[in-house]
């Protein structure tokens, strides 16, 4: 009789064991409260939606939905850490397109030059001969390419350089032309010193990386001595490619910056007295302290040049950590990032003729954004 | 709704099972039917009521050929037939003879804006199953609408098979009772497929995948082997899992559906490779089109020439585009070249059999694979022209281990352990660690396609 009962109970064991597990993660959906903001990966997460008739009728109430089980499924960031465990078990070094690299660097791929490559060229170009005035273009090179020799053997990857020397030529070519090298003094760095020029789990590069960019793009006379500035630093910072790799088996990074007086600092969301938003080191993208995170438009007043000079700087995320510098070189500085000012550019650069302007990017946000259109439009 | 997914596997499963075996069994058939349209509406509400419209010209279709005689019951089941396949033709079709007979005519004609209904060609052949079998006087014309109603729109089915024929089913939809041993088989049997989805098909297709975005051109030819095999493995094991999910689904139903899929990998011919390879559809053609056209009973010229319609149909069923057509005509040739003098040479051959078939298999994945004619060659000249690189070092460590898992598990060789261990504590750990692991998978939601959509 008793081993009658057990063998039953083995018998249906795993319908208990995965109706149970059905059952219970779904009444967990339920009772548990929803998380509408991920720190981890820095975005919203979607709530369960409500029925509505005109969401039935487009379909937008059961896209919702499906993102709903995912975002809010029960024990969803152990699962994805489980998720990322069984991957590298595989001895996979890849996970959700991130790489790991030697020495804990992580890296993103890249397959080559991509069509929106030509077509970001071809606006900056078109930019420079239509701007009337002298145009300064720097393009950053990404980890991959300065940190070649921790890239897995094989794993595919563009030959920034190549493509940098080519479209620098052409630049250079244009009467207002002028191109800033930055691959050069970045490569005799990384041989040279122990500096480290990239975080090993952020997309970014540091600020000791950006501070040669800068000397680079005003000149080594023109620089700011770096020693005598006042330097601070926060451990403990995970990146977005950590972000996205997962995985628990990652070291930190330190994130640095400088002490920069200002006068002025005015954003679409209002006033500030400071470049930095120290608030920021609380929450996980740490790196959106520089600039206090990335607008459409800022403008930087300062007075520790008092050079009189202007400057605007078209932008992506790289430059965040690099403008705090230019302070020491221009009185003004007009930040934009195309990505969200959709206004005329034309009409900004005709407001303040006698402004420099700068074209600061990074290779992989040059391959691949499509907002570059916007420098000519 | 796909069954790799959260929700499915956390809302719809526990909600429907629930009030499935709830319900007195005479009413399961409405529980079924309702849930079934939940299942399909959620991706695709519009098409919907071409379902509803399918089954009720098939219902009064079957009434008719079953009430007549004579030429009305032939005029009838003209009629459903010409509905089923026109319904067919020209949701996946349309655009396919507009783009042909413009570059044939330089006619100017714009694309119909039509999107295929998910699981058309599967449910056609069902439903065309139904009505032929009526007019044979195979089975009886079914009296309920709400019967026919749930063969047609059964879930586990609908989207991706197997093609189960009404006569196999007609009893279990009258009457069925289902046991409790029954749906623990039945959820082993889902969980299996299930891991065959998310754990190996995804990641063995990923590699697929990144052999794209580098672009054929480029991969050394290390790699372009590797892809082949990375395909091939996916193919199988995305189609198979399914399969499993849906034989599961249905015996958790009450159902016991048709077996799709036996070790096709382990074919030494291509002959026997579709006695292996989607069971179910090789099984449909031979009923409904090559036996009906003669078979093999009307001479040799006329074997061969029913072989080939039959072939260039199966092609076009996978897809309305050339490359189908053309992956289907490289099996006719294949399997012509076979029936003509090959077989007994690979029968005689063991090792060499095992390596043409799946050579031969791996090749005909490419034509499937690639729809762009100029990429197939491309591919091709890198599959044999000798590149090098160090791409596939890349490759081959990051993939290495999950496509040996593959291979070993497109073989019998654990098979003989499931059926002995499956029902005892290790199979349930096994089981249970399977299903863990594809809810992580799931969890991290990337790479999860469903690659049925042309079918």
């Amino acid at each position: 009789m008793a081993s009658d009962e057990k063998r039953n109970t083995t018998e249906y064991l795993l319908l208990i064991l995965f109706g149970g597990c059905v059952m219970l993660t779904f009444l967990l959906y339920l009772i548990l409260p929803q998380n509408d903001f991920s720190q981890k990966e820095n975005r919203y997460l979607q709530t369960r939606p409500a029925i509505t008739l005109s969401g039935l009728k487009d379909g937008s109430f059961m896209d919702k939905f499906d993102t709903y089980t995912t975002e809010q499924l029960p024990f969803r960031e152990c699962l994805v850490d489980v998720k990322a465990m069984l991957n590298a078990l595989t001895l996979n070094r890849e996970n959700n397109d991130i790489v790991l690299g030697a020495d804990g660097y992580l890296f993103e791929k890249c397959y080559g030059k991509s069509t929106q490559l030509s077509k970001n060229e071809t606006a900056i170009l078109t930019f420079i001969e239509n701007a009337g005035r002298p145009v300064t273009v720097a393009i950053a090179p990404t980890a991959s390419e300065i940190l070649k020799d921790k890239v897995p053997a094989g794993c595919p990857q563009a030959d920034q350089s190549a493509e940098l020397k080519d479209l620098y030529d052409r630049i250079d070519a244009l009467p207002n032309g002028n191109s800033v090298d930055l691959a050069a003094v970045l490569a005799a760095e990384n041989a040279g010193s122990g500096v480290q020029l990239y975080y090993r789990t952020d997309h970014h590069w540091t600020t000791d990386a950006a501070y040669l960019a800068y000397g680079e793009i005003v000149g080594a006379e023109n620089a700011v001595d770096q020693a005598s500035l006042t330097r601070h630093s926060v451990d403990d910072f995970y990146g977005t490619m950590a972000a996205k790799y997962k995985g628990t088996d990652l070291s930190s990074d330190t994130l640095v910056w400088y002490d920069v007086p200002i006068e002025t600092f005015r954003r679409s969301d209002g006033d500030f007295d400071t470049l930095y938003d120290l608030d920021k080191l609380e929450i996980y993208d740490k790196y959106a302290m520089f600039l206090r995170g990335n607008d459409e438009i800022c403008t930087i007043g300062a007075e520790n040049a008092k050079t009189g000079r202007h400057l605007i700087v078209c932008k992506d995320s790289y430059a965040n950590c690099l403008i705090p510098f230019l302070t020491y070189n221009y009185d003004r500085i007009t930040v934009v990032d195309l990505r969200y000012y959709a206004e005329s550019l034309a009409g900004l650069l005709a407001e303040d003729p006698d402004a420099d302007i700068l074209l600061l990017y990074n290779f992989s946000f040059l391959n691949e954004d499509n907002h570059f259109y916007r420098l000519t439009s | 709704m796909i069954f790799s997914s959260l929700l499915f596997l956390f809302w719809f499963l526990p909600i429907f099972f629930t009030l499935y075996y709830v319900c007195p069994a005479k009413y399961r058939n409405i529980v079924l039917f309702a849930g079934s349209i939940v299942f399909y509406g959620w991706g695709e509400p519009k098409f919907l009521i071409l379902l509803l419209l399918s089954i009720i010209v098939n219902y009064a279709a079957g009434r008719l050929i079953g009430h007549f005689t004579g030429p009305a019951r032939k005029i009838s089941l003209i009629f459903a037939l010409v509905f089923d396949f026109g319904m067919l033709l020209f949701f996946k079709y349309i655009n396919f003879f507009i783009g042909n007979l413009n570059h044939l005519t330089g006619l100017h004609l714009t694309d119909v804006a039509v999107t295929l209904p998910l699981g058309i060609s599967f449910y056609t052949f069902q439903i065309a199953s139904y009505v032929i079998d009526v007019y044979r006087g195979k089975v009886r014309a079914e009296r309920s609408i709400l019967t026919l109603g749930t063969y047609l729109c059964m879930f586990p089915q609908l989207i991706a098979g197997p093609i189960v024929v009404y006569a196999d089913v007609a009893e279990k939809l009258h009457e069925r009772r289902v046991t409790l041993s029954e749906i623990t088989d039945g959820v082993s049997i889902f969980i299996l497929g299930l891991g065959s989805k998310v754990l190996i098909a995804n990641n063995v297709g990923a590699l697929w995948t990144e052999a794209g975005k580098i672009g054929y051109e480029n991969l050394s030819t290390p790699l372009a082997w590797l892809a082949m095999l990375s395909f091939s493995l996916q193919i199988y094991f995305d189609f198979n899992g399914y399969s499993l999910m849906a034989i599961g689904l249905g015996k958790m139903l009450g159902f016991t559906f048709p077996k799709n899929f036996n070790h096709p990998y382990m074919a030494r011919s291509i002959t026997d490779f579709w006695r292996r390879w989607h069971m179910t559809l090789s099984g449909w053609f031979r009923e409904y089109v090559y036996i009906p056209l003669g078979g093999n009973r009307k001479g040799t010229a006329r074997t061969y020439v029913n072989l080939l319609i039959v072939w260039a149909l199966t092609g076009f069923w996978h897809g309305a585009d050339w490359n189908f057509i053309l992956w289907g005509l490289f099996f006719f040739v294949v399997l012509a070249v076979e029936k003509l003098f090959l077989t007994d040479f690979l029968e005689k051959h063991p090792v060499f059999s095992h390596v043409y078939a799946k050579l031969l298999i791996a090749f005909s994945w490419m034509l499937f694979a690639i729809t762009d004619f100029s990429q197939i060659g491309v591919f091709f000249t890198r599959l044999f022209g000798l590149k090098g690189g160090t791409d596939w070092l890349y490759y081959g460590r990051n993939y290495g281990v999950i496509l040996l898992i593959g291979c070993i598990l497109s073989t019998p060789v654990l098979s003989g352990l499931f059926e002995r261990y499956g029902k005892r504590i290790p199979g349930i750990a096994v089981c249970m660690l399977i299903f863990l692991a594809s809810v992580a998978y799931l969890a991290d939601a990337g790479y999860n396609p469903f690659l049925y959509f042309r079918f």
